[in-house]
């Protein structure tokens, strides 16, 4: 029995996409047509750069729940900055917008002790207030084709733009957190946060770099999300956070910190967007998706644990 | 390859005004006031609200929607000119917090409450209480499932979005056209009546519906929009039932670069920038009268307290707005408000 808990800890995933992306293409020609493949990549952009960004926060044994609402407020300063005709600028205002919020929600955890849980939370209510606060309540529209095509609509090598900025942040927190130091802290931090202090480890600057990062990597989101549609909501990307999670959870990363990859995480990211585009194509209705959804990540995560159960005692 | 929107249908408001009057009957109407028209103060009737010195307290479900934001704003421009100080409370959508803010209005012994509740099955005990201290209630968009209100003011959700698919469906002109349905999945009253003006407005015109699809989130819907454009190659309208399903479907569409035809139910600045481009596929959004309904809402209080009676639900017209009047109709849906062109 044995290896077989392990095959299925180690594959038990890829299994499951590839046995209901074979599933959904035997149900409907429309969703194996190849240009619909394809735009499943430039769907996922959003979530997959978020979850990737949540998944350093979980592996540090941490959580982040103003993603969403960072992610909102650097849309709104970006599209403001934007309509207001500051062109390139826009970028890096974005960039840094989401940045501050992460270091604020790592000052807040480093120096004053807060959990993640409440100290992200504060970023949340914050970063919302801001977001209306800046919009009134009004969507923002900017004019902008160059910006649009940049990050969601140009097209590159057979894909859109959001597709290939997922794929290179993808690319690189996977070489941070498997190929360099940086990354073996992150899973000593996670793993067990007290030790790794004892070790020596910047356990301090490890959090404040990874909160920072989310923040900036949610300035990113914030741009191709105004990017896709082409306007800006104070609300735009309220709910991101538990997709992130639960992609990440899916993906195999655990809550308690000190496990997960992003190859699994990405995994999980394209499940939830195969799920998303599959249920529409067969016209599935909204309440019955969320129950399906909700019940492929309680199977995950039992499956999971049960596959696991042997090395969790060894 | 875009398609100049043309309103079979032509300028106008909706005949909402005229169900309102249908609804309550003559006879009735002579008894209740049925209509936002109806409700209009008397110079005499203002002078006498104003010189009691009320406040009145409004809870809003949210303020992040233009629909809200215009609500709010066609109040507090009333408010002022009648001498009527306004409580604002925004629930942010969370129900809890709604109930909160209800009974510190109730406690702060306010002259009326109005609000558009974020769960009208949730706020029936708080509203007791207000009867039990002799408040009136009214409320915009949904009654609550217990408590008395005075009356309860809704859009015409059903004929809006039925004279809005109705003009796509004469501009689609072809029998058996599929059409798709892009909605919010709130089990709430107005929704029901947009999607069922929806589905009788297709049916009528011969068409089917060949797919139903909603969300909260407009970057969903626009994932939403795509798949079911994608899947669906003969597909010749979507039917968008509320504001942001307007965004995603205007741009999933324009993304496709194919002819479909595009009706809407809420009229937001998007949707008007849309039309007025020149090269869109929307055909007609149906909008609502939010300012009027915050002016409304402070009259029927008003009537209420000068002890008139007023009808159970009150009806507020909507515009019907295309390439054709958008101008026209941005001024009275945004009464005071730049148009977005102009900036």
């Amino acid at each position: 029995m044995k290896p077989t808990r392990a095959n299925l800890a180690d594959y038990g995933l890829v299994v499951a996409v590839i046995l209901i992306v074979g599933g959904l293409m035997v149900l409907s020609p429309a969703f194996r047509d190849p240009a619909n493949l394809l735009g499943i990549g430039r769907q996922v952009a959003i979530l997959g750069i978020a979850a990737a960004a949540m998944t350093f926060v979980i592996l540090a044994g941490e959580i982040d729940l103003s993603v969403g609402a960072v992610a909102s407020a650097s849309a709104v300063v970006t599209a403001i900055v934007l309509a207001q005709g500051w062109g390139i600028l826009a970028i890096p205002i974005g960039l840094l917008v989401g940045g501050l919020f992460g270091l604020l929600n790592g000052l807040l955890i480093v120096t004053i002790a807060v959990p993640s849980f409440i100290a992200t939370l504060v970023s949340f209510f914050i970063a919302q207030g801001v977001a209306l606060t800046l919009t009134g309540g009004q969507t923002i529209l900017f004019d902008a084709d160059w910006f649009r095509a940049l990050f969601a609509t140009g097209s590159f090598l057979g894909n859109r733009s959001a597709f290939w900025w997922l794929v290179a942040v993808a690319l690189i927190l996977w070489w941070l957190m498997a190929r360099t130091r940086f990354g073996a802290q992150i899973y000593a931090l996670g793993g067990d946060a007290e030790s790794a202090s004892m070790l020596g480890l910047p356990v301090g600057r490890l959090r404040l770099i990874i909160f920072t990062m989310t923040g900036a990597l949610m300035g990113l989101v914030g741009m191709i999300l105004i990017a896709r549609i082409g306007n800006a909501r104070a609300d735009g990307a309220i709910g991101l956070e538990f997709d992130a999670i639960a992609a990440a959870v899916i993906g195999g990363a655990r809550l308690g910190g000190g496990y997960g990859t992003m190859p699994r995480t990405m995994l999980g990211v394209l499940l939830i967007g195969v799920l998303n585009n599959g249920l529409a194509i067969l016209n599935v209705d909204f309440n019955t998706q969320q129950v399906i959804k909700g019940g492929l990540v309680v199977a995950v995560v039992l499956i999971d644990r049960w596959a696991r159960g042997k090395e969790r005692t060894a | 390859m875009k398609r100049i929107a043309r309103s079979p249908l032509g300028l106008g408001i909706a005949s909402a005004f005229a169900i309102g009057v249908l609804t309550a009957g003559p006879a009735a109407a002579q008894e209740c006031l049925g209509t936002a028209e109806a409700l209009t103060l008397t110079p005499e009737q203002v002078a006498d609200v104003s010189a009691r010195g009320l406040t009145f307290g409004f809870l809003t479900n949210n303020q992040s929607d233009d629909f809200s934001r215009t609500l709010v704003a066609g109040a507090e421009a009333y408010s002022a000119e009648i001498g009527v100080d306004l409580v604002i409370n925004n629930a942010d959508f969370d129900a809890n917090t709604q109930l909160s803010q209800f009974d510190a209005l109730v406690q702060r012994g306010v002259d009326g409450i109005f609000l558009t509740a974020v769960d009208a099955g949730s706020i029936g005990q708080a509203v007791r209480r207000a009867n039990s201290a002799d408040i009136p209630v009214f409320i915009v968009g949904g009654a609550p499932a217990r408590g008395e209100v005075i009356s309860v003011m809704n859009a015409a959700s059903y004929q809006g979005s039925y004279d809005a698919t109705a003009a796509m469906m004469e501009a689609i002109g072809t029998p058996n056209a599929q059409i798709a349905i892009l909605g919010i999945p709130f089990a709430l009253q107005t929704i029901r009546d947009r999607e069922k003006g929806v589905l009788d407005a297709v049916g009528a015109a011969g068409g089917q519906i060949i797919s139903l699809q909603s969300d909260f989130s407009q970057d969903r819907l626009l994932e939403l929009a795509t798949n079911v454009i994608q899947a669906n190659p003969d597909l010749a309208g979507v039917v968008a039932t509320w504001s942001l399903a307007v965004n995603a479907a205007t741009e999933a569409v324009a993304q496709s670069g194919r002819d479909i035809l595009i009706a809407g139910y809420d009229s937001e600045a998007p949707g008007y920038m849309e039309l007025h481009s020149g090269d869109t596929n929307i055909v007609a959004l149906s909008g609502q009268q939010a300012a009027l309904q915050g002016r409304a809402a402070l009259e029927g209080l008003s009537q209420a307290i000068l002890e008139a009676e007023l009808c159970e639900e009150i009806i507020t017209s909507n515009l019907l707005v295309t390439a054709e009047n958008y101008a026209e109709m941005w001024d009275i849906q945004y009464p005071g408000v730049k148009p977005p062109w102009e900036n």
